[in-house]
């Protein structure tokens, strides 16, 4: 069996990047001496890792890109409209298009922010939204991550060093300049500033992203600031200087909602902002994304999603789910007894990777006692079809081989929600597996869009 | 119907001065279905500026900052609440209140319980969890989930011994539950981790009593209709001696006080509370209309 049988993958338009390839090593090697790393805590330690890359980049046709984007915005706006009706009035639960339980046993639903609407309404403002390209060619979304998605400053940093070492691919190549990523992210910010300064808040040196908060502060002209430089007094959120404090009007956090403000949240947390949630109560700042969006990209909620856009916007979905069924429905418990040894069987509690659970990998008595608890705790479990994902031709060791590979989307919602022409593209580190986790020893592409 | 006073005082002593004390405050009345504020205040030393917010469960919240040293943070409130638990109308209740939170999660041995006791009791079997579309759990005549909750009340109530100090604000209701003693908080606790077991909406609630010099907590179940209070320390139904601060899935929801400053200090509290009838010099001439 060759490859392609068993993997399939399209035309790369190889003669566009064949230039490049030659030039991993050496992108690889000015990525280190930039420092562009991702942290990672294994067995109480914290070690940096270089994120791989391979210049060989994931090109999306402008006809296939101009159906993601549509498909994206309109997904994106329907999560806003979510997020806005769930902490107000409710009324998709009430009108039944969401069952109770899955909006709030959701962990990510904060009660804390019942009845606050964020500046201009806007919940999720950076919204990473994970897709496949199946081997059937159809795009899926597996995931919408709405509290903190990183990631965006790989490809930009790799795109601009790809630049370097080969201007002549990047001038007769008819690609979509993506170097705008910065103003996008600006405009967002300044789009509900609420009179102030815009900051990056970073949980500090030793978080696995930290790289990018600093790349995206310096990038967007905000300050990089640690919570230890932040205090509220009447209501307002300042930025201590050593010349005098600077009112905030809009902070971008890479820190999670529960460790945002001992006083709201988790009170043990030593890394909030003490009452930075009064400042933004009393519509004195803009905190993105919104604190509470966990409560719509949750695994339980995922299913509901294309509901949600014909709900709120009355239109058909654009982007489809992976083929997901919720065992707390009748016909779709049915089903999933059936088919269990071919569907992946994920527990709604629980996050990160843990939980998951193919039907294929598991012994006949594991997966009869999985299906056990699946028909006592229906509303625990979802299950959906494996997708067979294409593979994108990658350089490995000398030779290209397929891997398979995801896109993280960013979408940006400002005045108007765009996405950005580019992506985060990560691709498996072994032949046929699935697992593109970078702490799993993946690798990352540049993503090209197409302008024709 | 009936007027009420109260004075509740919070002294916190630091062993050395800390400063960028940050803080909320939940100890202002709040207008609910059984009680109207008509007048509170708020003073604290050393004096900050305030502000009042409502938070995410409807409660009033007093946010501040002292930046400055200071050895001591003192806050004193007082005010004229009207209470008639008779005359409550009907509110709406929120579907958080069925979900079990990180204190008032029920072990199975504590489900068993809660069916057993309302078991004894008859009455219409209520649907597990909530209805589809936000329908409340109701029962024919709605008296049957009261009956069952009046029975729940009685059942934490004659299972505890009061025991101050062999619990911590941190102790869960599952663990208050196997060890049988506990102080008001434990007993709201246990009494709303059996309700929500049992699909019956519960929260928690923080107040003062007639005749009680410190804070007290307490539980209230919605009916389908209106929420509906039940003391288990006392085993009461809740009446005008009641005056509620403010509401929450459980203790964590509504402190009374919480601060976080930079200091290396310990933090000891000195905590007095009165709540009695307005006597009449100092009622105001319009209360005396009703």
């Amino acid at each position: 069996m060759t490859h392609s049988e068993e993997c399939p993958h399209g035309a790369g338009q190889p003669q566009l990047y064949s230039r490049l390839v030659g030039y991993s090593p050496r992108i690889n090697q000015q990525l280190a001496r930039y420092g562009v790393k991702f942290g990672l805590y294994k067995n109480g330690q914290f070690e940096e890792r270089l994120f791989p890359f391979d210049a060989i980049p994931r090109v999306i046709p402008a006809d296939d890109w101009a159906v993601l984007e549509r498909g994206l915005i309109q997904r994106v706006d329907a999560l806003n409209a979510y997020l806005r009706d769930l902490y107000t009035d409710a009324e998709i639960i009430r009108d039944g298009v969401v069952p109770q339980h899955f909006a709030y046993a959701s962990s990510g639903f904060l009660p804390q922010v019942e009845r606050i609407v964020p500046p201009k309404g806007i919940f999720s403002h950076i919204s990473g939204i994970d897709l496949v390209e199946g081997a059937d060619g159809a795009w899926y979304v597996l995931e919408d991550n709405l509290r903190i998605p990183s990631g965006a400053s790989y490809p930009l940093v790799a795109r601009t060093l790809c630049r370097r070492c080969d201007a002549q691919t990047f001038q007769s190549a008819p690609l979509v300049d993506n170097r705008d990523y910065p103003a996008r992210l600006r405009e967002v910010m300044d789009n509900v500033n609420c009179g102030g300064i815009n900051v990056v808040l970073t949980p500090g040196r030793y978080n696995a992203a930290y790289f990018e908060h600093s790349y995206l502060a310096e990038r967007i002209g905000a300050v990089l600031a640690e919570p230890s430089e932040l205090f509220v007094e009447n209501e307002v959120l300042y930025y201590r200087d050593s010349i005098r404090n600077a009112r905030v009007g809009a902070v971008y956090r890479r820190l999670s909602d529960e460790y945002l403000d001992p006083l709201c949240f988790l009170p043990e947390s030593l890394i909030g902002v003490p009452n930075i949630m009064t400042a933004y109560r009393a519509g004195n700042l803009a905190i993105i994304n919104a604190p509470g969006n966990g409560a719509a990209d949750d695994k339980g909620i995922y299913y509901f999603v294309p509901k949600m856009v014909e709900y709120y916007l009355g239109e058909k979905p654009i982007l489809a789910n992976a083929p997901t069924y919720l065992p707390y429905y009748e016909d779709d418990l049915a089903y999933v007894l059936d088919n269990a040894e071919r569907l992946v069987i994920k527990d709604v509690a629980e996050a990160g990777g843990y939980g998951v659970m193919f039907g294929s990998d598991l012994a006949p008595e594991e997966l009869a006692g999985l299906l056990a608890q699946v028909k006592e705790q229906p509303r625990r479990f979802i299950a959906q079809e494996v997708i067979d994902f294409k593979c994108l031709p990658t350089w490995i060791n000398g030779e290209e081989v397929p891997r398979k590979a995801d896109l993280r989307t960013f979408v940006l919602s400002g005045e108007r929600t765009t996405v950005w022409p580019s992506g985060l593209t990560r691709y498996a580190r072994e032949e046929g597996s699935s697992v593109v986790n970078s702490s799993q020893g993946g690798g990352f592409k540049d993503t090209w869009v197409l302008s024709r | 119907m009936r007027i009420l006073t109260y004075v509740f005082e919070t002294s916190l002593s630091f062993s050395c001065p800390v400063t960028d004390h940050s803080f909320v405050l939940r100890c202002l009345p709040k207008s609910a279905n059984t009680q109207t504020v008509m007048d509170a205040q708020i003073f604290t030393s050393p004096r900050a500026s305030l502000a009042e917010q409502e938070d995410g469960f409807g409660n009033r919240i007093i946010v501040g900052y002292l930046p400055q040293e200071h050895g001591s943070f003192n806050f004193y409130t007082t005010g004229h609440v009207m209470v008639a638990c008779d005359l409550a109308g009907e509110t709406p209740c929120h579907p958080m209140f069925v979900q079990p939170t990180r204190l008032t999660g029920a072990t199975a041995e504590m489900a068993t319980f809660a069916r057993e006791v309302v078991g004894a009791v008859g009455g219409c079997a209520l649907a597990q969890g909530t209805g589809e579309g936000g329908n409340l759990p109701r029962c024919a005549g709605g008296g049957g989930v009261l009956a069952q909750v009046r029975a729940l009340c009685e059942a934490v109530h004659a299972r505890f011994s009061y025991v101050p100090g062999a619990t911590s604000t941190a102790t869960t209701a599952a663990e208050a539950f196997g060890c049988e003693t506990g102080v008001c908080q434990d007993y709201a606790h246990v009494m709303i981790s059996l309700c929500r077991s049992l699909g019956i909406p519960a929260r928690y609630v923080t107040g003062l009593m007639v005749g009680h010099g410190a804070t007290h907590a307490w539980v209230e179940v919605h009916d389908g209709r209106r929420w509906c209070g039940f003391d288990p320390t006392n085993n009461n139904e809740i009446d005008d001696r009641y005056m509620l601060f403010a509401t929450g899935r459980d203790f964590e929801d509504c402190p009374i006080e919480c601060g976080i400053f930079r200091g290396a200090a310990v933090q000891t509290q000195e905590v007095s509370a009165s709540l009695g009838d307005a006597t009449s010099q100092n009622q105001p001439d319009q209360y005396l209309t009703f």
